[in-house]
């Protein structure tokens, strides 16, 4: 019985081909501009790691001293110093616990004939690429030991591989950043994290950055960048050496841990509150024992990542589409008034109403079908418009995958059926004698 | 107008298809308004002056070469050797541009123990040739002078200086009069500062900030392995100017230029998403327009196909062809007056959710009022069409049978 509606649809909508035409344009584009927007915004509200998001928490303490006012007083800064860093990645209560700075420097393959180039340098330690299960092509992650010792090695995108390596394995090989020399001892497969939520908030939609080294070596070679970081001090250090920075009571660098279950929450956070009381009785954190453990989501949400923007071109979009659902119920009324004759027929040959309904709506699916397979079309014209309007963006931000397009065209489906519903009703009302009489 | 109590009548005995379009009518304007209210509202936003003479003002990030003792001298030997190219009006080092999206700020305390500061204002680092060099506009006191410069190996705020401030942030310092604050001292990071001067306007590193126009000048140049450059050229230099910058630096072994933007095109990034969003803003309301009067379009023909043989019998009984048009006409004009005025209170309401929820300025009625009127005319415009066709119904279908 269905395939037989689906042709008297075909019939149908060939019957009134610019009827028909209009009602299909109308839903692609209410669509089309629903489905860009809320591809656009759905990738970048994703969940950056599935499998683990609910058990990364970014660490956060309050380490700022008396006198100091901060009017925004529920909220710490998500960086805390190096003093305290250095402390509390001495627990080993996380599984993974990372630290995270960022250095820009110049870089260059000794080996090569080539001009430096600059390039951002992601500071973290060994925990970093384990906890965030970064898939490697050569190689792997440095370790501990690399941390502790302050080694000068590196682990290279693969774009980074490509650049200065012409993707081949460059385990072992040198790379020198800024003056020094620096041993790869991995390379990463493509890998992508969106959002970015580990790094710099102005930076959560663009790609990691080429290079990962230790951050231990960083500190060891005094490398600081203060642009690529956020650095705030509520009482400046002693002298501007950077043993005085290192002590000071300037916040900048950036903890993530990854806890297991709600008990092992729950005892690093009595580590973090003891740790914090034991400061206070050193005179320091005068201000109050504060420390939070802040999870990725929680984290997105209050850094305000997704644009208040996207959201609002959402809703206009969501209102658009129906706009152009309430025309096409207009044009469905036309159409069904002009089939009257041909369903007081069916009617007056034996079919039910329900059969009526069942053809008519039928019919209208078949519509939203094809709209809905147009919109898509116009939605991916849609996403090559933003990718162009948010160069500044990553343009995996601007992709549909699988579940979208399936979605998008279950609601084209649904919303034409929906929508549809009263001109239906009304058309399978239709009088017997009245429309035969005129046969 | 004799037509107007018929129309009414009719149009409640169709009951759906008018309602649809009255619906339809009145999501439109509510959106469409609403939208036009975010474009101009970013429209100022972006227009906000940045105090820079934009069209000949360029800056370059580039590495000052180390140990660090040289790097001083180096910094003298940079500008020393910019400043002699063509077309180069002025050069001064600058810690960050305004609307650079990166950028510092200070904590400004009227008294070295008061718990509360004024406010939080911009900070910029840079030396005495900073208001020629950005082309400010100094306003009131005096300008910097070579004696108040000095040099600074860190980031360290903490050196008393005589600083410039804009007029926004003199009128946190002084109130009652802006003016006021010239010679007053205020403390940053523990530091007294005497004010010298005030600008008219010199904007921070982020637009969408607070504070964005509230900005300290410090004579204090901060020397690091990074530098910037910010370079006024002559007019119509601009290009010259800055390949011959980039060949001048370049001429220092290991030099390595991270970036060179011209104030446009920092203007440009830092507005991009306010840019991109009012675009997409714009064909949204683009579509709703060609999808509502597609809309009225549709059903006015849909609407006179359905009644020729009646309007064949109004014409058979006298009427003339633009009384026939007219009653279209006036039938369109009830449907949008209606669906205008149930869209003028969503559309308020709507603005007052924006309001809550985004924080946007709510609609204007003047928007408003412009809005209907333009809503209107489109309505009409589109039933022009089918009215017309409507008028030239020949009146002898009235004695064909159906």
């Amino acid at each position: 019985m269905f395939s037989y509606y689906v042709k008297l649809a075909m019939i149908s909508l060939k019957r009134t081909p610019l009827l028909s035409f209009l009602m299909v344009m109308l839903i692609a584009m209410g669509i089309g501009a629903t489905m860009t927007t809320y591809t656009v915004n759905y990738m970048m509200s994703q969940d950056p790691k599935p499998s683990k998001s609910d058990n990364l928490y970014s660490v956060q303490i309050d380490s700022r001293g008396d006198g100091v006012d901060y009017s925004y007083l529920d909220t710490i800064p998500p960086e805390m110093t190096y003093q305290d860093a250095m402390n509390i990645l001495k627990s080993d209560i996380p599984k993974y616990q990372a630290v995270i700075s960022a250095i820009r420097t110049t870089v260059k393959n000794p080996a090569k004939y080539d001009t430096a180039v600059t390039r951002e340098v992601r500071t973290t330690s060994a925990d970093f690429f384990p906890m965030l299960e970064v898939p490697f092509l050569y190689g792997r992650g440095w370790d501990e030991t690399a941390d502790s010792n302050a080694e000068q090695v590196v682990v290279l995108t693969k774009q980074a591989n490509m650049r200065f390596f012409d993707g081949e394995n460059s385990i072992g090989q040198s790379l020198q950043l800024g003056e020094d020399l620096y041993q790869v001892v991995g390379v990463l497969d493509d890998w992508l994290i969106v959002p970015k939520f580990y790094g710099q908030n102005n930076a959560m939609y663009s790609q990691p950055f080429d290079i990962f080294m230790p951050f231990s070596t960083q500190v060891s070679k005094e490398i600081f960048t203060t642009s690529l970081i956020n650095i705030s001090c509520w009482k400046p250090a002693e002298d501007e050496s950077t043993a005085a920075f290192l002590a000071s009571e300037c916040t900048w660098i950036k903890i993530w841990a990854e806890l297991e279950n709600d008990e092992k929450k729950q005892q690093f956070q009595l580590f973090l509150d003891n740790y914090a009381q034991q400061q206070q009785a050193q005179g320091r954190f005068a201000n109050r024992i504060l420390n939070k453990l802040v999870s990725v989501k929680q984290y997105l949400s209050e850094e305000k990542i997704v644009p208040e923007d996207s959201k609002i071109a959402v809703w206009l979009a969501a209102l658009f589409l129906i706009v152009c659902l309430l025309n096409c119920m207009g044009l469905m009324m036309a159409k069904f008034h002009g089939k009257a004759g041909e369903a007081g027929l069916r009617r007056a040959v034996g079919a039910s109403r329900q059969h009526l309904i069942a053809q008519f709506s039928v019919e209208l699916a078949v519509v939203g079908f094809i709209g809905g397979v147009f919109g898509l079309l116009l939605a991916q014209l849609g996403l090559v418009a933003m990718t162009n309007l948010y160069s500044h963006l990553h343009s995996s931000l601007m992709q549909m995958n699988a579940l979208i397009v399936i979605a998008t065209l279950a609601l084209a489906v649904v919303i034409s059926c929906v929508f549809g519903l009263i001109p239906i009703l009304k058309a399978s009302r239709v009088q017997l004698s009245s429309q035969l009489k005129s046969l | 107008m004799k037509d107007l109590a018929p129309i009414i009548k009719a149009l409640f005995k169709e009951k759906l298809v008018p309602f649809l379009l009255i619906l339809q009518i009145s999501v439109t304007f509510m959106v469409m308004v609403n939208a036009a209210n975010m474009i101009s509202e970013r429209e100022k936003l972006m227009s906000r002056p940045t105090g820079v003479d934009e069209e000949n003002a360029f800056y370059v990030l580039t590495n000052l070469q180390g140990p660090s003792e040289k790097f001083v001298a180096n910094l003298s030997h940079d500008l020393a050797s910019l400043r002699a190219i063509e077309g180069v009006q002025v050069v001064s080092p600058l810690n960050g541009v305004p609307l650079g999206l990166w950028g510092n700020y200070v904590s400004v305390y009227r008294n070295l123990d008061d718990e509360y500061p004024i406010d939080n204002a911009g900070y910029y680092g840079s030396d005495e040739h900073i208001v020629e060099n950005l082309g400010l506009n100094l306003i009131a006191g005096e300008n910097l002078a070579l004696s108040d410069t000095t040099v600074s190996m860190t980031g360290n705020h903490n050196i008393s200086s005589s600083i410039l401030i804009t007029k926004a942030f003199a009128e946190l310092v002084s109130p009652d009069d802006w003016r006021q604050a010239v010679g007053q001292t205020i403390y940053t990071t523990n530091t007294p500062q005497r004010i010298k001067g005030i600008v008219e306007a010199m904007q921070g590193a982020w637009p969408r900030w607070y504070g964005v126009n509230g900005s300290i000048i410090y004579p204090v140049i901060e020397v690091d392995n990074t530098i910037r450059y910010f370079v006024r050229a002559e007019p119509g230099q601009l290009e010259n100017v800055m390949e011959e910058v980039n060949k001048v630096l370049l001429n220092t072994p290991g030099r390595v230029i991270e970036k060179m933007q011209t104030m446009e095109e920092v203007r440009l990034r830092a507005y991009k998403d306010d840019n991109a969003s009012s675009k997409l803003l714009i064909s949204v309301c683009v579509g709703l327009l060609f999808a509502t009067s597609l809309g009225i379009y549709g059903q006015a023909r849909f609407s006179v196909n359905r009644r020729k043989r009646q309007i064949g019998t109004r014409r058979a009984l006298g009427a003339s062809k633009g009384q026939v048009m007219r009653f279209f006409m006036l039938e369109n004009a009830v449907v949008s007056l209606t669906g205008l005025v149930i869209g003028f209170i969503a559309a308020l309401s709507l603005s007052e959710q924006f309001a809550q929820h985004f924080g946007l300025t709510p609609v204007p009625l003047p928007y408003l009022l412009s809005g209907m009127a333009a809503l209107f005319v489109l309505g009409q415009l589109s039933v022009s069409y089918p009215a017309l066709q409507a008028s030239r119904v020949e009146p002898a279908i009235a004695t064909r049978s159906a």
